[in-house]
């Protein structure tokens, strides 16, 4: 599923001033690709996450998840729509303190009010795919940093999403454990067939994505990795800039 | 840092105080309903205590003694012995009977005739200079004419002046006198007494009253015990010498126990306030954990920051207590007018209802306030002190303590309801320490939550659907995970719905064995009696009519006294002719079978209250001395009767004791039971026909004096009803508050959910779910507590301090409505928080920390 960003403006208040963070931006993160969003911190790299999970909205633009316009749809539908198209990595890995690891899992899936049978195969499966079916029953506080962002990433999984969005997921973990979170993110992406929109700091991120967005002085700004003609994306193979730079109205 | 103390602390907790108005409205609102609570009860006890000198000193005057008669009435003559042949100089003849005025708006009265020549050294009342210029003095005033003097300023405030008629009632009977002159005094005070009484010539107040050559008493100033021996060995047969000042001091203690009671409810009422403002801080302390932990990180230090909550707090304290100050004299101004009618109804009649503002009291509210606030913010403060440097900093340290010793908690709180149980059961007087008692219960209860909240909790978790849904076992976990905050939501709500249940079944089995003392004792479907109280026989010939007309199939017919019995005071004694009434015996020396052989040989009965006032304890003291015709004599009593007769309980004797000892040998009262077919208005009619004037005899339907005896018993336990709607506002808003807490350390984690799709309807629900099984579990451990209260109400301070015993009725539908009015008060409360988690917004939710 593409995510396509058009004329997108996002501004906020505060003690009465405006601030823009980007203005009439327009991006496209094609479906199947893995694009890694980078640049300094407070450029708006998280709030163009919040946008593209419907988690927020823009003053002004239109953003489409496939056919789907979600600038056009009311706040509930927003939440299903996140809830069954994507799944949500953070940081901070955000797991739920008082639900074991197997019931963080199948926290989304629950919500949604899915099959038991169903869900629950699929969350176990995860769990062996990450190496945590053991410590399906343990407690969030009773795991290290890494298995913890690794259960946010089966929880993000387990609904069959069609979009991963990641929000430095590495951020808070070491140099060997985030790259193994790293790899085990693309790797799980790649076999799934999903989008992954990731926000990130780390450099070694780079060497996984097919497309690398920059986001400076309120421009985002794309490059092509030589991993992008491995992707079967006719949107990266057709063009070198399939994310274009925003209009430059700094205000 | 020492720049940042301690001024732009102060500086900027205040700023967060006034950005945040509405929670620091709370907070001073907090401490302005404790202060009010407490300067009003004060008010109105002091003000009972001043209306009570200021009713009874200017009639007692400066009398140090009083002759009275036990039959509450002296011959003349008497005074005239006195003056004569003993030769004693301050003696002064009385007439005292409480009257209510019609153009007074029935005011209640004290109608005193006394005798100006000898009144001047006793009383000084004088007439009022402007209204009687040029007019004769007091003395000749008196004895013109057949008036009465009023107070100056009660006679302005109804628009009356001299010349105009009053209307005085009494029992049944009514006279128009008129307004002979008007009464004043230079000092406020006398002012203040004076609009409680009428004044007579001792010829005229006999002449209104009907009461021929009888007086009320003769007051005495007596300086020797020489001249008290002698008075008291020439008095005739039925006169006793009392002594004024305990004689005052007796009836002032009566009320004691009500009083006492009305301090415990201000102290609820502050404590009430105390938690609002605990809950206030904590939840600013919470709303501020950044801020905190930033000026931490700055270089504050942890005293720095406990002295800014502190300081911060008593600065709104002296604001609430000022408010609360206000409040509580215009709340005090509101109840020292039902306070006195309470009084004058169970204990002594006040007819001066002075409300007295002193400064001590408004002193007390201030005190009360400020060691309020304190006590209150200790906790939060050091919470607030405990804040790490950084600004990451999360309330698990707090919960982390309240989960390792939430056994050492129930522990303490055992302890804590063992000592109140010893407090209960230790014998002792007066109802203070019960209500210590009580005090500490509810601390130990609180206690006992946090533990009794996990194990409740794991139970539920191990429960079947629906229980077992994902946010059903998130809610419950949730519980848990923040006792800190839940443990204190449901320890409110748990004392709040304890004392509901408490109340409630403590007014409901009284109300019930009221009903069925009402049915057995007075269940009669007419009563008789005399409508003259001064003459109250009822005619002998009209007795036997009323028994012999067909349709009646039995009658209760029996004689009711009122004697006085030295330092005892008004005794009322009742001697049975005919019996129909079921008493409920609390102790019998003998079988009930054998009680009137008892009563025969001269023992007599005594009801409950009577016992506990004169102190009859069965298997320690059961004997008691009366006032008769005969002097002092000493009476056995062959059982205790549970009873509610109001007016300080009654004693029951052989009519043959009555007459002998008394020498009373009539019929007052009669109650009939009509065969099943007869209707009573119809009967009424017949009973009215058959007299030769109607207003001879006041012929009653059963029902009605039923109806309006629940009434009065209805109307005296408003207060408690207004007490648990007080309880019940502040215990909302503290929930709401605990609620508003939870919902505030968990913003970013609503978020999560949020974003990782649940819906703003689901995670209002978590919250609701989480205040649903909170409610849930605080109505379910009130039961033991709420039944705990109920049983210290009815069988521990009721009978203690009032004398009354019932049984405890369990009410199941009551205790399930309880439960369910705590967990509706639960979800009540997590309306708002959960319309407000549903609304979060994401983004900045999801970038907290």
């Amino acid at each position: 599923m593409d995510i396509r960003f058009s004329k997108v403006t996002k501004s906020y208040s505060e003690s009465g001033a405006r601030h823009v963070i980007f203005e009439n931006l327009d991006a496209l993160f094609p479906s199947g690709a893995v694009s890694v969003i980078v640049g300094k911190s407070g450029v708006g790299k998280s709030s163009l996450l919040n946008l593209a999970g419907g988690i927020d909205t823009p003053n002004s633009g239109t953003i489409q998840l496939g056919k789907t316009q979600i600038t056009d749809m009311s706040d509930r539908e927003r939440t299903l729509l996140r809830r069954k198209k994507i799944g949500f990595i953070f940081q901070f890995f955000n797991l739920i303190p008082v639900l074991t690891v197997f019931e963080n899992a199948c926290l989304i899936a629950e919500l949604d009010n899915a099959s038991p049978r169903v869900f629950r195969e699929r969350a176990l499966f995860l769990l062996e795919q990450t190496g945590l079916y053991h410590r399906r029953d343990a407690f969030p506080d009773q795991l290290s940093g890494g298995e913890q962002q690794r259960v946010a990433i089966v929880r993000a999984l387990v609904n069959d999403p069609e979009v991963i969005l990641a929000d430095e997921p590495t951020g808070n973990l070491d140099m060997a454990t985030g790259r193994t979170v790293l790899e085990l993110i693309v790797r799980l992406v790649k076999e799934q067939n999903k989008t992954l929109i990731m926000v990130t700091h780390s450099p070694e991120a780079m060497g996984f994505a097919h497309q690398v967005f920059t986001f400076e002085n309120r421009h985002l700004s794309a490059t092509l990795t030589p991993s992008a003609s491995a992707t079967n994306s006719p949107l990266l193979t057709v063009t070198d800039s399939p994310a274009l730079p925003s209009g430059d109205n700094p205000t | 840092m020492s720049a940042l103390i301690p001024g732009i602390l102060i500086k900027t907790a205040l700023k967060h105080s006034l950005h945040h108005r509405a929670r620091t409205l709370l907070l001073i609102l907090g401490i302005a309903v404790g202060v009010s609570g407490v300067v009003a009860i004060d008010i109105a006890k002091t003000s009972v205590g001043r209306s009570f000198e200021l009713s009874t000193d200017l009639v007692t005057g400066k009398s140090t003694h009083r002759i009275a008669g036990s039959h509450l009435t002296l011959h003349q003559s008497l005074f005239t012995q006195l003056k004569v042949s003993l030769g004693i100089k301050h003696c002064a003849p009385v007439i005292s009977r409480y009257t209510q005025v019609k153009e007074l708006q029935e005011k209640q009265m004290q109608l005193l005739g006394i005798d100006p020549f000898s009144e001047k050294a006793f009383r000084t009342l004088s007439l009022s200079p402007d209204e009687n210029a040029g007019q004769k003095s007091l003395p000749e005033t008196l004895m013109s004419g057949t008036g009465v003097l009023l107070s100056r300023s009660l006679a302005r405030e109804h628009g009356l002046s001299i010349g105009d008629f009053l209307t005085l009632s009494w029992g049944e009977k009514k006279e128009k006198v008129s307004i002979a002159g008007l009464l004043d005094s230079a000092s406020p005070m006398e002012s203040a007494a004076l609009t409680g009484i009428l004044v007579a010539d001792i010829a005229t107040a006999q002449e209104i009253l009907a009461m021929g050559e009888q007086i009320s008493h003769i007051d005495l100033i007596l300086d020797s015990e020489e001249a008290v021996q002698e008075i008291k060995r020439s008095l005739p047969r039925g006169a006793m010498l009392l002594s004024t000042a305990r004689s005052s001091q007796a009836l002032r203690n009566l009320s004691s126990a009500f009083e006492t009671s009305l301090t415990a409810f201000s102290m609820m009422a502050l404590f009430m306030g105390m938690f609002l403002v605990y809950n206030t801080v904590s939840f600013s302390v919470t709303q501020r954990r950044r801020l905190n932990g930033t000026l931490r990180s700055l270089g504050a230090t942890r005293k720095d920051i406990f002295m800014m909550v502190n300081l911060e707090v008593l600065i709104y304290g002296i604001a609430g207590s000022l408010l609360g100050i206000i409040a509580g004299i215009l709340l005090g101004k509101g109840a020292v007018h039902a306070v006195c009618a309470t009084v004058s109804d169970m204990y002594f009649v006040l007819t001066v209802n002075q409300t007295h503002i002193a400064w001590p009291t408004l002193l007390k509210g201030i005190f009360a306030g400020m060691l309020s606030c304190v006590t209150a913010t200790v906790l939060p403060a050091i919470t607030a002190s405990r804040t790490p440097p950084v600004s990451l900093s999360l309330a698990s340290a707090s919960e982390t303590r309240i989960q390792k010793n939430a056994g050492l908690f129930s522990l303490a709180g055992l302890v804590l309801i063992g000592l109140s149980l010893f407090l209960f059961l230790f014998p002792h007087k007066g109802p203070a320490l019960d209500y210590t008692g009580i005090f500490m219960m509810f601390t130990g209860a609180a206690f006992m939550v946090p533990l009794l909240t996990r194990v409740a909790t794991a139970l539920l978790l191990h429960a079947p659907a629906p229980v077992s849904g994902l946010l059903s076992r998130m809610a419950l976990k949730n519980i848990v995970r923040s006792l800190s905050r839940t443990s204190v939501l449901i320890a409110s709500l748990m004392v709040v719905t304890s004392v509901y249940i408490g109340i409630d079944t403590m007014t409901a089995s009284f109300r019930r064995s009221v009903v069925s003392w009402i049915d057995g004792n007075i269940g009669g479907d007419i009563h008789v009696r005399s409508a003259d109280k001064t003459a109250p026989a009822i005619p002998p010939e009209q007795v036997r009519q009323i028994k012999a007309m067909p349709g009646i199939k039995n009658v209760s017919a029996y004689a009711m006294h009122t004697i006085l019995s030295g330092e005892k005071g008004e005794t009322h004694v009742f001697a049975y002719d005919t019996d129909f009434s079921n008493k409920e015996w609390v102790w019998t020396a003998a079988p009930v079978q054998s009680m009137d052989t008892l009563l025969k040989q001269g023992q007599i009965q005594v009801s409950e209250i009577f016992a506990a006032r004169h102190g009859v304890v069965p298997g320690k003291k059961i004997t008691l001395i009366l006032n008769t015709l005969q002097g002092e004599q000493k009476f056995f009593v062959a059982g205790i009767f549970r009873d509610f007769f109001m007016g300080g309980g009654r004693i029951i004797v052989h009519p043959a004791t009555l007459k002998t000892c008394w020498g009373f040998d009539d019929i007052t009262s009669m109650q009939l039971f009509l065969d099943p077919d007869r209707e009573t208005g119809p009967m009424i009619e017949a009973i009215h026909a058959m007299t030769p004037s109607h207003d001879t005899l006041e012929v009653r339907s059963g029902k009605i004096i039923k109806n309006s005896v629940l009434e009065v018993f209805d109307n005296t336990f408003l207060i408690t009803s207004a007490l648990q709607l007080l309880t019940a506002i502040v215990a909302l808003t503290g929930i709401v508050n605990a609620v508003m807490a939870i919902l505030l350390e968990r913003t970013r984690e609503m978020a999560i959910l949020r974003a990782c799709g649940a819906e703003s309807t689901q995670v209002g629900k978590l919250l609701m779910m989480e205040c649903g099984y909170s409610g849930l579990m605080a109505g379910i451990f009130a039961l033991p507590f709420g039944l705990f209260l109920s049983w210290v109400l009815i069988d521990v301070i009721n009978q203690r301090a009032f004398g009354w015993t019932y049984g405890m009725i369990l009410q199941p539908w009551g205790l399930f409505q309880a439960v369910i009015m705590a967990l509706a008060a639960a979800m009540a409360a997590g309306v708002l928080p959960a319309i407000k988690a549903g609304k979060n917004d994401i983004p900045t939710a999801l970038r907290m920390e």
